[in-house]
């Protein structure tokens, strides 16, 4: 009995070794595990592929790039970078091996990169879609739209806090949560998207901000009013730092570019979709229109969305639940107590209902239901055949958006009341 | 063709329910302690019953035992007997309570009509003509057991079996008793306490004036009764049985014209201290481990289990060494079939040597292949005492620093006394890290090569990069680090145990440290490889019990390989393979993974140390006479809500 439990152990064992085992073990410091893969229009072959990696060298600066890689691009903290032509994204990493002395590994590939001219030719499906059924890309890798070519933004990335590419991605990927001015998109999302009824894909921007909108010398600001928002991406008049930055959203016809957003319209964006978190809003003083009085804006609850549908087509209600905190109010009006404070609370909640529908009007013309509309509109349809015969993305078209955002003003920061600062007599 | 026959044959396999196993069942009232020895629990060991076998060994001269060799053979490989194999399809555990009356009611009036002088579990019962291995299985001359009345032919009996010109340290005084009567005394030096030969035998022995009449006819109560100034005298008339006692420390008293014999005890030899704990320390708690003094072991449970219903039985251990051990139970606690199945076990064996519990084990466990420990070994009384009150069996031994409890089950090995001794949070905290430290020590080398190997893509980046940065000068595999790193481990942890004790601790660590430091700056092995040796190590050293993190430290290697060779698949089938083994075993007809598969009352008290006054009922697998250890209320002060 022994015996013949034993030997079915071992040929259970032996069997399930041969037949079932994973079989494709890699010594860890056997492959060379890519970081960024970037994605661009090539010249001498369709796709020009860039991929960076840690060059596993202890310390920064050592070593120099391989072929592709610029003097210190990329290569000072430790990371390499090589460029090539290549009929397709697969063969293009064997032809990499030519250069690369260890085998191209790419489950860490956490940021893909694609350039703006690809996106805007609308060969991106040609791309994703062979892409994602790569058993070693991560279907969470964050997706890019970079302003420019995207190997030129892998050269530029140079973290300048901590020497760690990785995380340095990755955090940035966090960034909608605190500021709102760019958005998280995944591989996974995107690629959803583009098969989806009911909606349209978006992908967050990247860019490459040489600081040339930054002037030193000038006639300095007035009085004028501008967010901050409206910059677009690549212009952000900013020095020093990281050149690239993250900032605002392109808005996807199917797998064709087709417009882009500012940072601030993003933030509009992540409110109708359910993304927002918080961000500094500033809006004109009511009272006192040359001064601003600045918000902390943070999400209150999940949007309330209710969908109609009548003969022209459906007939959208949208409710933003917001809340905040008074951060400054310049003319030290006391806006902190009624009625002077729903003056305020209105001001702002019209402020953002006006940017919000020319936003949705300006995605309604193009027929872009990058809202998420559809997932709501979907839930009243009976059948998945129903849903698809409706065509949404046609009909969105058509839609009529009401929209209303709902302010509730929770604290006024450390401050019950801004006191009037004395002046001399003379100066009254 | 014959392998195709194999394979159909494995693939139809099916285990005879009939295992001829001993499982305990719950017993329907208690049994008069050790009076009928051979009630077998189980009915599919009546007709072969080894226990027959084995006891009765004793009077037909060693073949008898071979008989019951072959007997337990036959009843395991459950072919040979028809009444078995009828049995075998309706008989499954547990049985019904007026069955198991019937059954039991038809085995003792079979066993009525054995012979009823079976040895029972005396020493003299299992030396019988087997004190010396050369005679054993050969014909030997019977000569008469019995004393002799005249005391040279005593004396030379006793000289002669005690090979007496060549055996130096066995003493015989010659006297006179009472100035007339021819007398001698037989004990072996140093086991016994002179004072009393001295003072408490000989003295009075010599004295002339022992009373007129006793001048004439040395009569044996006198002696006993006016003479002797010893407490515990026995009278004995068997050569066999006075030559045990007198190589247990007893002094044998012969008089002329008596045909009879004192056996005095005078026991008082060397022995070690009641010391600390070696193994089992603990920061609360007493402080007392058992010594190599069977009395003193006992002593030191009586000591915290102060009940009248506290047996101990002695039985000898080692056909020719004839060690003794002592098993301890509570009566009316336990289950009478597992007092009865524990000292069926001890007496079966027939081996000249035995010494003490680390051997005694091995004979008696139910799985001999498996590497995980089915007896609870420990040093501390504290330990076994709470056990004994919850319905096991103890075994203690002479020789030996530890006790056996059997049953015994898998989560019991994790748990400490530390537990008990501590608020019912901590403790539950410190079991809870224990598991941890298990799972660390079974698994982590095997996961971090699975990982690294196959599964790199569940790693940080930034972990995975510092590793490869790390290994960059490496010029192994990791598995080659690893089996490097774990093989010198366990060589400094096996050099750690044999090196003196002053210099022990000092190079173990040291060297530990050492190794590592020098290995990692040798590129031998990467640093983040020590911590994943140095976590395995310390999880090992957080076990409790000595043999579980044996058993452990063997399975890791097994893990190790399996990762290298199938990732987390491997690691996945061996958990399989390891928990079906182990789900499958039994500590003395108890499932080892109890309560769990299969589950039982008092789950909860496997992971969570439940509060002293919740844990009213004693463990339900091992069927105890007394279910609950306390009343439903326990603390009475505070009432049931607390008011």
């Amino acid at each position: 009995m022994c015996k013949r439990i034993l030997s079915a152990i071992v040929i259970i064992a032996l069997f399930s070794a041969v037949l079932g085992g994973c079989q494709d073990a890699n010594e860890i410091d056997a492959v060379v595990r890519v970081l960024v893969i970037g994605i661009d229009k090539g010249v001498t072959d369709k796709w020009r592929l860039t991929v960076q990696f840690s060059s596993m060298k202890e310390t920064p600066g050592g070593g120099g790039g391989e072929e592709g890689g610029s003097t210190g691009g990329g290569t000072g903290n430790g990371y390499s970078h090589v460029t090539i032509d290549a009929p397709s994204f697969f063969e293009g990493i064997d032809m990499l091996g030519s250069s690369i002395s260890r085998k191209l590994f790419f489950t860490h590939a956490g940021t893909i990169i694609i350039s703006e001219r690809l996106a805007r030719e609308g060969i991106l499906g040609d791309f994703i879609a062979p892409l994602i059924r790569y058993k070693q890309i991560r279907e969470s890798a964050q997706l890019y739209v970079v302003k420019g070519e995207a190997m030129d933004f892998i050269v530029e990335n140079q973290p300048t806090i901590g020497n760690t590419l990785s995380k340095s991605l990755e955090l940035a990927a966090k960034q909608p949560d605190n500021t709102g001015y760019t958005i998280s998109v995944t591989l996974n999302d995107f690629y959803s998207a583009l098969k989806s009824t009911h909606g349209q894909p978006i992908m967050a921007i990247a860019a490459v901000n040489d600081f040339k909108n930054f002037k030193r010398d000038g006639p300095r600001w007035k009085n004028e009013f501008k967010k901050g928002g409206e910059y677009k991406p690549e212009d952000l008049p900013r020095h020093g730092e990281n050149k690239i930055e993250f900032w605002g959203t392109a808005v996807f016809n199917r797998d064709k570019m087709v417009d882009e957003l500012t940072g601030g319209e993003n933030r509009l964006l992540l409110m109708a979709r359910n993304e927002f978190k918080r961000g500094f809003f500033t809006i004109r003083d009511p009272k006192s229109p040359d001064r601003i009085i600045a918000m902390d804006v943070l999400k209150d609850k999940n949007p309330k969305i209710k969908i109609s549908f009548d003969e022209d087509g459906p007939v959208i209600d949208i409710t933003i639940f917001l809340k905040g905190d008074i951060l400054s109010i310049q003319s030290r009006i006391h806006y902190e107590e009624d009625p002077l404070l729903s003056t305020l609370v209105t001001a702002l909640e019209k402020d953002i209902k006006d940017d919000l529908d020319r936003l949705i009007n300006k995605c309604k013309n193009q027929g872009l239901d990058v809202f998420r509309f559809g997932e709501s509109a979907a839930k009243y349809f009976a059948t998945i055949e129903e849903w698809e015969k409706y065509y949404w993305n046609d009909k969105f078209k058509d839609a009529k958006i009401n929209t209303k955002v709902d302010f509730s003003m929770r604290r006024t920061g450390t401050r019950l009341r801004s006191s009037p600062i004395p002046r001399l007599k003379g100066e009254e | 063709m014959a392998f195709l026959e194999f394979i159909k044959n494995l693939l139809t396999y099916k285990e005879p329910l009939q295992t001829g196993r001993f499982e305990l069942h719950e017993s329907p009232g208690e049994n008069p302690q050790g009076a009928d020895l051979n009630i077998p629990v189980e009915s599919g060991n009546i007709p072969g019953d080894p226990a027959q076998g084995s006891s009765t060994a004793g009077d037909s001269t060693g073949e008898g035992s071979g008989d019951s060799k072959e007997a337990t053979e036959d009843s395991q490989n459950n072919t040979s007997n028809q009444s078995e194999d009828k049995k075998a399809g309706i008989k499954k555990s547990p049985k019904s309570l007026g069955k198991w009356n019937k059954d039991r009611k038809q085995e003792s009036s079979r066993t009525k009509d054995l012979p009823q002088d079976l040895p029972q579990h005396t020493p003299q019962g299992s030396s019988q003509n087997q004190n010396s291995p050369q005679t054993r299985g050969s014909s030997q001359t019977q000569k008469s057991d019995a004393v002799n009345k005249n005391l040279s032919k005593n004396l030379q009996r006793m000289q002669q079996d005690f090979n007496m010109p060549e055996n130096a340290d066995i003493v015989i005084r010659n006297i006179k008793a009472g100035a007339s009567t021819d007398a001698f005394i037989l004990y072996v030096d140093g086991m016994v306490d002179k004072v009393t030969i001295n003072e408490s035998i000989l003295s009075p022995l010599m004295q002339t004036d022992q009373g007129t009449e006793s001048n004439k006819e040395p009569s044996a109560d006198h002696i006993l009764e006016s003479v002797l100034s010893v407490n515990d005298i026995q009278k004995s008339t068997s050569y066999t049985e006075i030559i045990q006692k007198v190589l247990e420390g007893v002094t044998a008293l012969f008089v002329d014209g008596l045909d009879i014999c004192f056996l005095i005890e005078t026991q008082g030899f060397e022995k070690r201290n009641v010391e600390q704990p070696v193994t089992e320390r603990t920061i609360f708690g007493p402080h007392e481990a058992f010594s190599e003094s069977l009395a003193t072991n006992i002593t030191l449970i009586r000591r915290i289990i102060k009940n009248k219903d506290l047996i101990t039985e002695t039985l000898p251990i080692g056909r020719s060494n004839n060690l003794k051990c002592a098993i301890m139970y509570m009566k009316g606690i336990v289950n009478p079939g597992l007092v009865q199945e524990t000292k069926r076990r001890i007496q079966s064996i027939d081996t000249d040597y035995i010494l003490g519990g680390g051997e005694l084990n091995q004979y008696i466990e139910d799985h001999n292949l498996s590497l995980l420990p089915q007896i609870l070994s420990t040093e501390r009384p504290d330990r076994t005492a709470p056990l004994i009150m919850d319905g096991r069996v103890a075994i203690l031994y002479e020789s030996s620093p530890n006790a056996s409890i059997v049953p015994t089950n898998f989560f019991e090995l994790i748990y400490s006394p530390d537990d008990f001794f501590i608020r019912w949070q901590y403790g539950t905290f410190v079991r809870a890290i224990r598991y941890m430290a298990l799972m660390l020590s079974l698994f982590l080398p095997g996961i971090y090569l699975a990982i690294t190997q196959y599964h790199a893509e569940a790693i940080p980046t930034e972990l995975i990069l510092a590793i490869e940065k790390s290994r960059e000068n490496v010029p192994f595999g990791v598995i080659f680090e690893i089996l490097l790193m774990e093989v010198s481990f366990e060589l400094i942890r096996e050099a750690g145990v044999r090196v003196p004790e002053m210099v022990g601790q000092t190079l173990g660590i040291v060297g530990a440290l050492i190794l590592g430091q020098s290995a990692v700056a040798a590129n031998l092995v990467s640093p983040i490889l020590v911590i994943i040796v140095a976590i395995t190590g310390l999880g090992n050293f957080a076990m409790p019990n000595h043999h579980l993190a044996i058993g452990v430290r063997v399975l890791r290697f097994l893990f190790i390989l399996l990762g290298a060779l199938m990732g987390f698949y491997g690691i996945t089938f061996g958990i399989i393979i390891v928990a079906g083994f182990a789900v499958h075993m039994k500590s003395f007809g108890v499932p080892f993974f109890v309560p769990i598969a299969p589950k039982t009352q008092s789950n909860l008290e496997t992971f969570i140390r439940l509060p002293l006054w919740i844990s009213t009922i004693r463990t339900d697998s091992i069927n105890t006479l007394n279910r609950r250890s306390a009343g439903r209320i326990v603390r009475r002060w505070k009432g049931r809500r607390g008011e």
